[in-house]
């Protein structure tokens, strides 16, 4: 994680949603359809702290647990899940951090070929360096068509309130409307449109102006984000399973240093190298063009980790027994640092064992 | 199912219900069938016995000395003579078996010819529906073959067991032929089933290893947003056996009457199953009509091997 001023203790509680999902998921998993996962590993982590410079490298364990349920009935279906993960790295001990994902939502056939879906999702990290923390959680509804096998359209939004609390709290929402279109064009290949609109409101963020060359700080308007995305994602089933995304994200801001022009792309693929042993391959690339390219900017409402932008993973599995997995994974990413256009490198090799009880 | 046995099937099928005409064509067709394997077996009998006589024949040669040489020569002469008479009649089988191939490529036609005229009385009285001919069912252009895929054929035999027919040999006839049928069937399902298992497998591995990065990458929308299925997007259309894909199946039936709306074509739903009611074919979803379904296909193999089971007991009393 980047290191920035970090000043204040943070005190406050662990977010409601979590507790919320938690009581749902322990009280009502056992009488419900559910399924328990357990994931022990060690990693080596080449720049955890994601700097341009002075880089320190570090070794790590990392633990996750995951509660599941399902519940299906004639119409309905309800699910719920909660995952916790804890990442140690004893030599920069205070980078170690846990991380928390719970999730409830429900889908329900309300005429006939209809589907009517809501969603609940609350994602939040806490780091052990002054318990500074970010978290987010999205509220989502949409309605799907399904009058064909062939082609199913859906129709939704989703809101999403975001906070970053390094010492300072940066807040913001991100509201979206979004249509996907999707097609199976023969039993193994799928292919999908969506196109998004969507605004990002920030608190007590000031939008910035540039007058000249000198940035200026608006007094009365808060940043505030518009963007237009479309995306096309087509994907082959079978014994490989490879898939390609490509989206184009048009954000227009009133703050000009947020102006940009983002292409990404997504390739991945998965397959078998014999009957136990399978492997996973996915790349990320993202190509993001500023408005303004001379001015440096710090943009400390965002989460560095959660910014993808140039990344490739690569995984082998050996299944061992059904429930006993051993997998060693190596990633590359290159991503935007907290400052505009200053990119850092990482390397990352995992090992480990995934169990499922 | 090679095309023979396709065509055979519904021609027995038919034999006991129909007219004069498609027996006898039958009956020719059998005939010269029968005349054909009699040629056959007895073409390759005689072409053993040549290979026999030429292994002796080079034995003989190999083993000749000046104290046997006139009884092997009296041997080989005896072998010459008999490879004469072996090579005649070879030639006249050839002959006779060229004439049969012709004629049974005649009978085939006739009996198309025939079996098409009992599907158009058929449709005429409304029995089977237009467009569901066997001319039809072969005119299906190259293009359209390769831009659509080919739906897996796995019909409901149960109708031809529960056939009553007047003669017992018949009844016989195609029990046996449904029996040969039925092993060949559940041989591939079970193939398509062990595949799709694995397929299925992949796809929850690869699901597990894309949810691990969305967590590591909270910002990865497409490995956390679930669709209105309640599938996030990774899981979608990977694990057939979602209860989502039932939910499916039931749209669809309660949508029943709309099936051009369904994005499946009257000519592709005759094409998938002959015997099958229209409505069981309407039904099915994308993924059973191409195989894709587990449950489907665990389904019909049960339902198969219950069949065979039955013919099996009937065969042996």
């Amino acid at each position: 994680m980047p290191y920035l001023n970090r000043s204040n203790l943070c005190t406050r509680s662990i977010p409601k949603n979590i507790w919320i999902i938690s009581l749902i998921c322990i009280f009502f998993g056992p009488v419900l359809a559910y399924e328990q996962q357990l994931n022990l590993s060690a990693y080596f982590d080449s720049n955890p702290r994601e700097n341009l410079d002075n880089i320190e490298s570090t070794v790590g364990l990392k633990a996750k647990g995951l509660i599941r349920f399902n519940q299906d009935t004639q119409n309905a279906r309800f699910y719920g899940s909660i995952l916790g993960q804890g990442f140690l790295e004893p030599a920069l001990f205070l980078d170690s951090k846990v991380v928390v994902n719970g999730e409830l939502g429900g889908t329900y056939k309300f005429i006939s070929g209809y589907r009517l879906y809501a969603g609940l999702k609350t994602f939040q990290k806490l780091y052990f360096d002054e318990f500074q923390r970010s978290g987010r959680t999205t509220l989502s509804a949409s309605v799907k068509r399904l009058k064909s096998y062939k082609t199913h359209q859906e129709l939704g939004m989703e809101r999403t309130e975001a906070h970053i609390d390094y010492g300072t709290l940066f807040q913001y929402s991100d509201q979206r409307l979004f249509l996907d279109l999707t097609r199976q064009v023969t039993p193994a290949f799928q292919a999908e449109l969506s196109v998004q609109l969507g605004q990002v409101d920030y608190k007590d963020y000031p939008a910035r102006m540039l007058i000249g060359s000198s940035l200026i700080f608006s007094e009365i308007q808060n940043q505030q984000d518009v963007t237009r995305t479309l995306g096309i994602h087509v994907k082959h089933l079978g014994k490989l399973i490879w898939g390609t995304a490509v989206n184009y994200e048009d954000i227009n801001s009133n703050s000009a240093l947020a102006e940009s022009k983002v292409w990404s792309a997504k390739l991945y693929a998965s397959g078998r190298l014999s009957e136990q042993v399978f492997f996973h391959v996915v790349l990320n690339g993202m190509k993001k063009y500023y408005a303004q390219t001379d001015v440096l900017e710090i943009t400390p409402y965002r989460d560095p980790e959660e910014n993808i932008q140039n990344q490739l993973h690569i995984q082998i599995e050996r299944v061992i027994q059904p429930s006993r997995v051993l997998y060693i994974q190596y990633s590359y990413i290159k991503n935007e640092t907290v400052f505009n256009h200053w990119f850092y490198n990482k390397n990352l090799i995992e090992t480990g064992i995934k169990l499922t009880l | 199912m090679s095309h023979l046995t396709k065509i055979l099937l519904p021609t027995l099928f038919a034999l006991s219900l129909v007219g004069q005409d498609l027996n006898s064509a039958w009956q020719a067709y059998m005939s010269t069938n029968a005349s054909i394997a009699e040629l056959v077996a007895r073409r390759t009998s005689y072409s053993q016995e040549q290979i026999e006589i030429k292994s002796d024949v080079d034995e003989l040669q190999q083993s000749s000395d000046w104290y046997n040489a006139w009884i092997n020569k009296f041997l080989l002469s005896g072998h010459s003579k008999r490879q004469l008479v072996i090579l005649d009649s070879l030639r006249v089988f050839d002959t006779e078996l060229e004439r049969l191939h012709s004629l049974q490529k005649s009978e085939i036609q006739d009996l198309k010819f025939a079996y098409e005229n009992v599907l158009q009385d058929y449709e005429k009285k409304g029995v089977i529906p237009v467009g569901q001919s066997l001319r039809n069912m072969q005119n299906f252009s190259r293009g359209r073959r390769v831009l659509s895929y080919s739906p897996i054929l796995f019909p409901d035999y149960t109708d031809l067991l529960n056939l009553q027919l007047h003669n017992p040999e018949h009844r016989k006839l195609i029990l046996t032929d449904v029996q040969s049928l039925l092993l060949a069937k559940i041989i591939e399902l079970d193939s398509i089933k062990n595949v799709r298992e694995e397929e299925a497998e992949l796809a929850l591995r690869l699901a597990s290893f894309h949810e691990d990065l969305g967590l590591q990458m909270e910002a990865d929308p497409d490995a956390q947003r679930r669709n209105a299925s309640g599938n996030t997007d990774k899981l979608l259309g990977w694990v057939t056996t979602e209860p989502s894909s039932e939910f499916a199946v039931n749209d669809v039936i309660e949508d029943d009457g709309r099936d051009m709306a369904s994005g499946l074509s009257r000519e592709a739903i005759d094409l998938i199953n002959i015997n099958a009611p229209r409505e069981e074919v309407r039904e099915m979803s994308l993924d059973q009509r191409s195989g894709k379904d587990l449950n489907y296909l665990k389904k019909k193999i049960v339902e198969y091997q219950m069949l065979l089971e039955e013919i099996n007991q009937e065969l042996d009393q």
